[in-house]
């Protein structure tokens, strides 16, 4: 559960919805729900809450401008979403369920600039002048629509957070370009349904070591003598240290089964401490997915 | 007591049961696996000690039969212990096995173990199997080799709704009993002399068997038996009495048949040895810490451009298509149980 000391960056009513696998409908599930983003660890989180039960039911990670949160116009019969992820074919459809539909438009816009906001710190953090200008104008506009309501924190955007001084400035480029980026994406999307494949409604990637590791991944390795005698000393005691050994000891249940308990493991986020012993970057804890990234980070630093 | 009460998960694999077995101090039985409850297979097996029925399903418990074996209350003869913590239960359905027969060889450990508790009641002897010390470091010792799994669930179950189930079946004292630790004491199932509880489990086992509807049920039978190694060799010396004393009469060019036998049981023998050398080597790979070993690997593969990454673009596909085909399992199994709501038609 999230922090009671925490102010979400903006939240909004929303339910889920699930498409059914082998077609393109996508069926609400009526349970009642909250979305919110909150920063944590200098990462950007999106999470869903239950509302009836409480229960965080999904909670990801949005790397600085890898997702984006598009209108679905093609659903008449309510307001629905979709969160599409850059670095994956992943698609989560959502509804909203604010009682008013005044500020649609401005959840969408702030929530992607919040996701863009990560990436753009850096460049406008000394232009203080700039940001002044653009202060004004959004300011109050998202004010007159936000204030009534406890939805957004009011930290964003007013700009009075040093952490994130520069929401604003995105905002409104997003502002400004909001209508276009709409139906760029109404484009996009419409081409995007039609040749949807895959599972949808995988809250959480499902990606683990084994399906990575097979014995055919591992197999062209062992030509080389090098890297076969960095892996020999880690092979169990009894086992002949040679590349056939590894090969064998790869295709074992019991191999596959040490990578799915340490993929396991890893999406538990609870192993930072543990992959730090291997030199590993903080972000060797999110998951299976970041501990790969840590490992190619790590290797390309080695290189150098 | 620094992990007091953490049974970890084990897997019920054969070779990790006879293992367990072995390691608490037990002598002269080994636990198989069996993939047909039928006359014959239990016939080269014997003598069967006891056998037992675990499964693991999802879904709703099942309803309760109606006319099941009575619950058998206080007889001093029959131990049974109550399942405390489900991570054990394997173990304690072994230990139902052992802790009921006449003739195992129990070993120190578990003879103490037996006196200390006869006397308690049912749910008491429970908690002493999983307060034991010796018998938990046994077990633990044969738990997936990785120091940080605490957790008392399956990691390799997708849903969290993954049970394990054992039922232990045996003869005690000429009746055949069926002995799960989540009903409150042993169930008689009525007399079985000798070797006749072997036919008359089949059925019983079957009919549990079907009580497990629309969840999907995964399951495993053992049978707890004598050393086959011994069997098989004291057959061979028997065979090899009766071969000298009938070459003596006829000659050396006779039996021929027990000649043949006798090489039966030695190729026997041959591949149980081998069976246990694979056990062998199995239950230390289950004991070894891969973590450095996989971290390694994926080095090395990182070290060469661009090949982790395509590695990991073909891991997530493989991930896709497992996630599509289990929503379409649930899916499958959602519209046998009915079902059906609003849809929200994309294309209106």
């Amino acid at each position: 559960m999230a922090s009671a000391t925490k102010l979400p960056l903006l939240e909004f009513k929303a339910g889920r919805c699930f498409r059914t696998t082998g077609t393109d409908i996508v069926k609400p599930d009526p349970i009642k729900g909250l979305v919110y983003l909150e920063e944590e660890d200098g990462l950007m989180h999106f999470f869903w809450k239950n509302r009836t039960s409480g229960e965080i039911e999904d909670d990801l990670i949005l790397f600085p401008g890898d997702a984006e949160l598009i209108a679905v116009p093609q659903c008449t019969t309510g307001r629905v979403v979709m969160l599409q992820f850059k670095s994956s074919s992943q698609k989560l459809f959502y509804w909203l369920q604010e009682a008013s539909t005044a500020r649609d438009q401005i959840i969408l816009q702030h929530v992607n600039s919040l996701i863009h906001s990560q990436e753009d710190e850096e460049e406008y953090l000394d232009e203080d002048a700039a940001m002044e200008d653009v202060e004004a104008a959004p300011a109050s506009d998202s004010a007159a629509a936000i204030a009534p309501s406890a939805a957004f924190a009011p930290a964003a955007p007013v700009s009075s957070s040093s952490a994130n001084p520069t929401t604003t400035a995105p905002a409104v480029a997003a502002a400004a370009g909001g209508s276009s980026l709409t139906a760029q994406q109404m484009d996009q999307l419409r081409h995007l349904l039609g040749g949807l494949q895959g599972p949808q409604a995988a809250q959480r990637s499902n990606l683990r070591l084994d399906h990575i590791l097979t014995p055919g991944a591992v197999a062209p390795l062992l030509n080389n003598p090098e890297i076969c005698a960095a892996l020999f000393p880690h092979l169990p005691e009894s086992s002949e240290r040679t590349p056939e050994e590894i090969q064998a000891i790869v295709r074992t249940p019991q191999f596959s089964q040490a990578l799915i308990s340490l993929s396991t493991a890893l999406e538990s986020g609870q192993l930072g401490p543990l992959l730090r012993q291997f030199g590993l970057g903080p972000n060797a804890g999110n998951g299976v997915e970041g501990f790969l990234s840590a490992i190619q980070e790590q290797a390309k630093k080695d290189k150098k | 007591m620094a992990d007091s009460g953490n049974w970890c998960l084990i897997e019920s694999d054969p070779g990790v049961f006879t293992g367990l077995i072995k390691d608490i101090g037990v002598s002269g039985v080994q636990v198989e696996e069996i993939y047909s409850i039928d006359k014959e297979t239990l016939e080269d097996l014997k003598p069967v000690h006891g056998l037992i029925f675990l499964f693991k399903w999802q879904g709703r418990d099942p309803a309760s039969a109606t006319n099941q074996a009575p619950i058998e209350h206080d007889n001093p003869d029959v131990f049974f212990a109550q399942q405390v913590i489900q991570n054990a239960c394997a173990t304690q359905a072994i230990l139902s096995v052992l802790l009921n027969s006449r003739t195992i060889e129990l070993g120190e450990e578990l003879t103490n173990f037996k006196g200390f508790v006869s006397d308690f009641p049912a749910e008491l002897k429970g908690h002493a199997i999983s307060n034991s010390d010796v018998i938990r470091a046994v077990h633990n010792s044969f738990s997936r080799s990785d120091p940080f799994i605490n957790e008392m669930n399956d990691p390799t179950s997708k849903e969290k709704e993954d049970l394990f189930h054992f039922i232990a079946y045996t003869p005690i004292n000429g009746c055949l009993y069926e002995l799960d630790g989540l009903q409150e004491g042993p169930r008689n199932h009525g007399p079985a002399p000798g070797d006749s509880w072997l036919e008359k489990v089949g059925p019983i086992i079957q009919e549990r068997m079907a009580r497990y509807e629309g969840g999907e049920i995964r399951f495993n039978l053992m049978a707890v038996v004598d050393d086959r190694i011994k069997v098989y060799q004291e057959k061979v010396a028997a065979y090899e009495s009766q071969l000298k004393a009938l070459q003596e009469k006829e000659g050396a060019e006779a039996g021929a048949w027990l000649k043949g036998e006798i090489e039966n049981l030695q190729g026997d023998i041959t591949k149980e040895e081998a069976k246990r050398e694979k056990q062998a080597r199995e239950n230390k790979l289950r004991r070894h810490n891969f973590i450095p070993l996989i971290y390694e690997i994926l080095k090395g593969l990182a070290q060469e451009e661009g090949k982790l990454e395509g590695l990991i673009e073909e891991g997530r596909t493989r991930a896709k298509a497992e996630a599509e085909n289990a929503k379409q399992r649930k899916a499958a199994a959602a519209a046998a149980s009915g079902g059906g709501s609003d849809d929200v038609d994309m294309y209106e």
